[in-house]
């Protein structure tokens, strides 16, 4: 049978940039710690695993600048490292106190051998999971995309065009550094999309995008095949549209598969079960409870409370999934292809930390379907973005509407009473920061460095992660904390260039050395009007 | 020490950061105010001698501020804290202390309530909601709404490139800003801002930029038309505009799938898409 349609699985992985080089531990950094070991070293895991036994499936990834960053970062590495180590040595002493249970040892040895495994790979890769990404995408196993710098919601930014173009062309720059290629795909952070970003994605060589559904069937023309194949826009960007059937087989919150109660439970943890001095060390900062990582349970429920996790009913029901995900696919293909007369795309984008993180079994269900999908039929096939593009490069033309993933579907999520706050101060900071880029010369003299670091404090202000946890009220302290600390550097930096005329050189090299993130900056982005 | 420590210490209010955007609003006084604050008549006076004034329809900017040379403003008003104090309190150690704010606290967390820019910014956040902001310090913003007849300020939204007026929106005295609704997606707003004098004439302050708000809903239009991309573009190399050399358009006038085709029942079998043959769409190809 030959192919039918076409699938892109696109995984966005991004995590805010949180460091803080002045603590030993510091709580929010196990954000970090907590994907790279439950998705991002699982997910190199299957493809290695795709790559030895000859399964031909490519999967696109969107890796963040701001994930980048902490990915290279010498000093995050080193406390991931210690950090794993201290989870497999605290489950090592876990297999022997639950050696009385069975039931319980079996989980414990499970975790015990997966973190023992993954810290193998860790080590294999020296560390660099970039690099790893980067050997996939030339072995054709994925194509890699970037994101905004700091993961900036676009459209949010549009009274200050050169804050977009900034946001674009450092992405870009840093993902040129990263995987020493161009990036031709940009993910829009929250599928953020309006027509006004489209001239800096232009500027920027970026080909195409995503976009939640209703962006692309609101679009001008109305698009015949709705969101299953894209559209050029009249600036000749590609816009794929977010398939919202696919998506919610894995992501709806009732009848999504992680909802299963054979899987792993999220919330039970013994970070929050056990007494606080037996779980100490492996707590996010060693003090104050939080996620662990070991968790006992599975979502069903037993007789009493949750019943024990059961690694084998769990791995059935990831079989069970991958199948059904993947019949469910090849009956979408073959209804649309009747109606569109052409070769459907199915575009399924999802938070990578989706995958391992909130879903234990994630990993597997990726590794279980690609598998199934390459060698149980021929009905479809999973490509990328650009290869779709080189294979179909005939598409309708239209004007894709405004729109987001959020609630609502536009951006009431990141401005409403719970952080409308954050808007003035990055609207004059943003045009302080036009200022500076005219002003300040592009270099390594104090002026220009100074310059450089206010650049970096308002990209870190701007990004989409702290009014989205300011309004889901999610560590929303520390979100606070993070945009006035931000806001009141780059005041500073503004104050001594601007008004004091002096920088203050050392207070200067301690900034650069706790928000250190993307070392070969320009600031000139910010200096002259974008092209429109 | 923590910022709130340092501030306690000073004897001062923790708004210190504001000293820079005072120096401003005082400049400012001096520079654009001034002769406002002769009498209040002549305060009428100067507003008066603005263009816009008085023209709903014809939004007025402020002249741009001149920058203030830095050494004009050394010793005017003196930082209470030491440069050590003031650059210690910007490490991640020192705002601890942040945690234990409450919410409404924020806007003395070390950021000013305003920068005295002048400027008024404004978003469309969706089809039916704009968000304006106005930067105006508290000296100037009660200087104006003391101006006002009312006492406060208002907002006038305008739609569309003719600038059409649609609503006329009263806002606190003490707000820098607001949530705006509109009737209609898909257009062009702006927004004025300024105050309605004792003689009843409008005064304007200031005007936004133009906000684009989202389409509310599907497109009625359904002429399609394709675009063939040349391989550079399409392998990812630089992207070209479609009027290109390597375009083919079609025009072919069909029916779009449904909106929402999310639940199965979205795809009835007696769906009544106008096929297009596939030689058709091969020979666009």
């Amino acid at each position: 049978m030959r192919f039918e349609g076409h699938l892109c699985l696109i995984l966005h992985g991004h995590l805010p940039f949180v460091r803080h080089p002045d603590r030993e531990r510091f709580y929010e950094e196990s954000w970090l710690y907590e994907a790279m070991i439950e998705t991002y070293l699982p997910l190199i895991r299957v493809l290695e695993g795709w790559w030895r036994d000859g399964i031909e499936v490519a999967l696109t990834l969107s890796l963040s600048p701001t994930l980048c960053a902490m990915l290279r970062d010498s000093l995050l590495q080193r406390r991931f490292d210690a950090h794993l180590e201290r989870l497999i040595r605290f489950t090592w002493h876990e297999r022997r106190r639950t050696s009385a249970s069975p039931a319980r040892e079996r989980i414990a040895r499970l975790y015990f051998e997966r973190w023992k495994a993954m810290q193998a790979l860790y080590w294999d890769s020296n560390g660099d999971l970039l690099r790893a990404f980067r050997t996939f995408e030339e072995r054709h196993q994925l194509e890699l995309m970037t994101s905004s710098a700091t993961h900036a919601l676009l459209p949010l930014l549009t009274s200050h065009p050169s804050s977009i173009r900034a946001q674009v062309q450092i992405a870009c720059d840093q993902h040129r550094a990263y995987f020493n290629r161009s990036p031709s795909g940009l993910w829009l952070p929250e599928c953020g999309y309006t027509p006004a970003i489209e001239p800096y994605l232009r500027e920027a060589q970026i080909r195409w995008f995503v976009l939640e559904g209703h962006g692309l069937q609101q679009a001008r023309p109305r698009p015949y095949a709705g969101v299953f194949a894209p559209v050029f826009t009249p600036r000749g960007l590609a816009a794929f549209g977010r398939d919202p059937r696919s998506v919610s087989d894995v992501w709806d919150r009732q009848r999504g598969y992680p909802g299963d109660g054979r899987y792993r439970d999220f919330y039970r943890d013994i970070g929050f079960d056990r007494d606080l001095d037996d779980v100490k060390e492996v707590l996010p900062d060693g003090q104050h409870r939080g996620f662990t990582g070991l968790k006992y349970h599975r979502i069903a429920e037993g007789p009493s409370g949750k019943a024990l996790y059961d690694p084998a009913a769990a791995l059935s029901a990831v079989e069970e999934h991958a199948a059904d995900f993947l019949s469910a696919r090849m009956a979408q293909m073959f209804d649309l292809f009747g109606r569109l007369s052409r070769p459907p795309l199915v575009v399924a984008p999802f938070d990578a930390e989706l995958f391992g993180h909130w879903w234990f079994e994630g990993p597997d269900f990726l590794d279980a379907f690609g598998r199934k999908a390459y060698r149980e039929q021929s009905v479809l096939r999973l490509t990328t973005p650009t290869q779709y593009l080189k294979e179909h490069p005939t598409q309708a033309v239209a004007q894709p509407n405004a729109s987001s993933w959020g609630p609502g579907g536009y951006w009431k999520l990141w401005l409403d009473q719970a952080n409308h706050w954050i808007r003035p101060h990055l609207d004059v900071a943003q045009s302080r920061m036009e200022e500076l880029a005219r002003y300040f010369p592009d270099d390594q003299t104090l002026q220009g460095r100074a310059a450089k670091q206010a650049g970096r404090e308002l990209l870190l202000a701007q990004a989409s992660d702290w009014p989205f946890l300011l309004q889901t009220g999610t560590a929303a302290a520390y979100a606070k904390r993070r945009v006035v600390g931000h806001m009141m550097r780059f005041n500073e930096l503004w104050r001594q260039l601007m008004e004091k005329g002096q920088v203050n050189g050392d207070w200067l090299t301690y900034v650069e050395s706790v928000d250190n993130l993307f070392p070969e900056l320009s600031n000139r982005y910010w200096s002259h009007p974008p092209s429109s | 020490m923590s910022m709130q420590q340092a501030l306690n210490r000073a004897g001062t209010t923790p708004r210190f950061l504001l000293s820079r955007s005072a120096m401003v609003s005082d400049h400012h006084k001096a520079n654009w105010l001034a002769p406002l604050s002769e009498t209040d008549g002549a305060a009428d006076g100067a507003g008066a001698a603005s263009p816009g004034e008085g023209t709903a329809g014809k939004p007025d900017r402020l002249p741009p501020i001149p920058r203030i040379p830095p050494i004009l403003l050394e010793g005017d008003c003196p930082s209470p804290l030491s440069e050590a104090d003031l650059l210690g309190s910007l490490g991640w150690r020192d705002l601890e202390w942040l945690d234990d704010e409450p919410e409404s606290a924020l806007d003395t967390s070390g950021l000013p309530n305003a920068y005295g820019t002048e400027q008024i910014s404004l978003l469309a956040r969706d089809p039916h909601w704009l968000y304006a902001h106005w930067d105006f310090g508290s000296w100037r913003l009660q200087t104006l709404n003391r101006r006002a007849r009312d006492g406060h300020l208002c907002l006038l939204t305008y739609k569309g490139t003719a600038r059409e007026w649609v609503a006329e929106t009263a806002v606190h005295p003490e707000s820098i800003e607001w949530f705006l609704p509109v009737a209609s997606g898909g257009e062009e707003y702006l927004v004025e801002i300024g105050l309605w004098r004792s003689d009843g004439l409008w005064e304007s302050v200031g005007c936004s930029n133009v906000a684009w708000s989202p389409w509310d809903g599907e497109a009625q239009e359904q002429e399609v038309w394709h675009v063939k991309l040349g391989s550079d573009q399409a392998s990812g190399g630089d992207p070209g505009h479609p009027a290109s050399a390597t375009v083919m358009i079609s025009p072919h006038r069909i029916r779009a799938l449904p909106c929402e085709p999310a639940p199965a029942a979205a795809f009835p079998v007696d769906f009544p898409l106008a096929r297009l043959a596939p030689s058709s769409y091969e020979a666009r190809e």
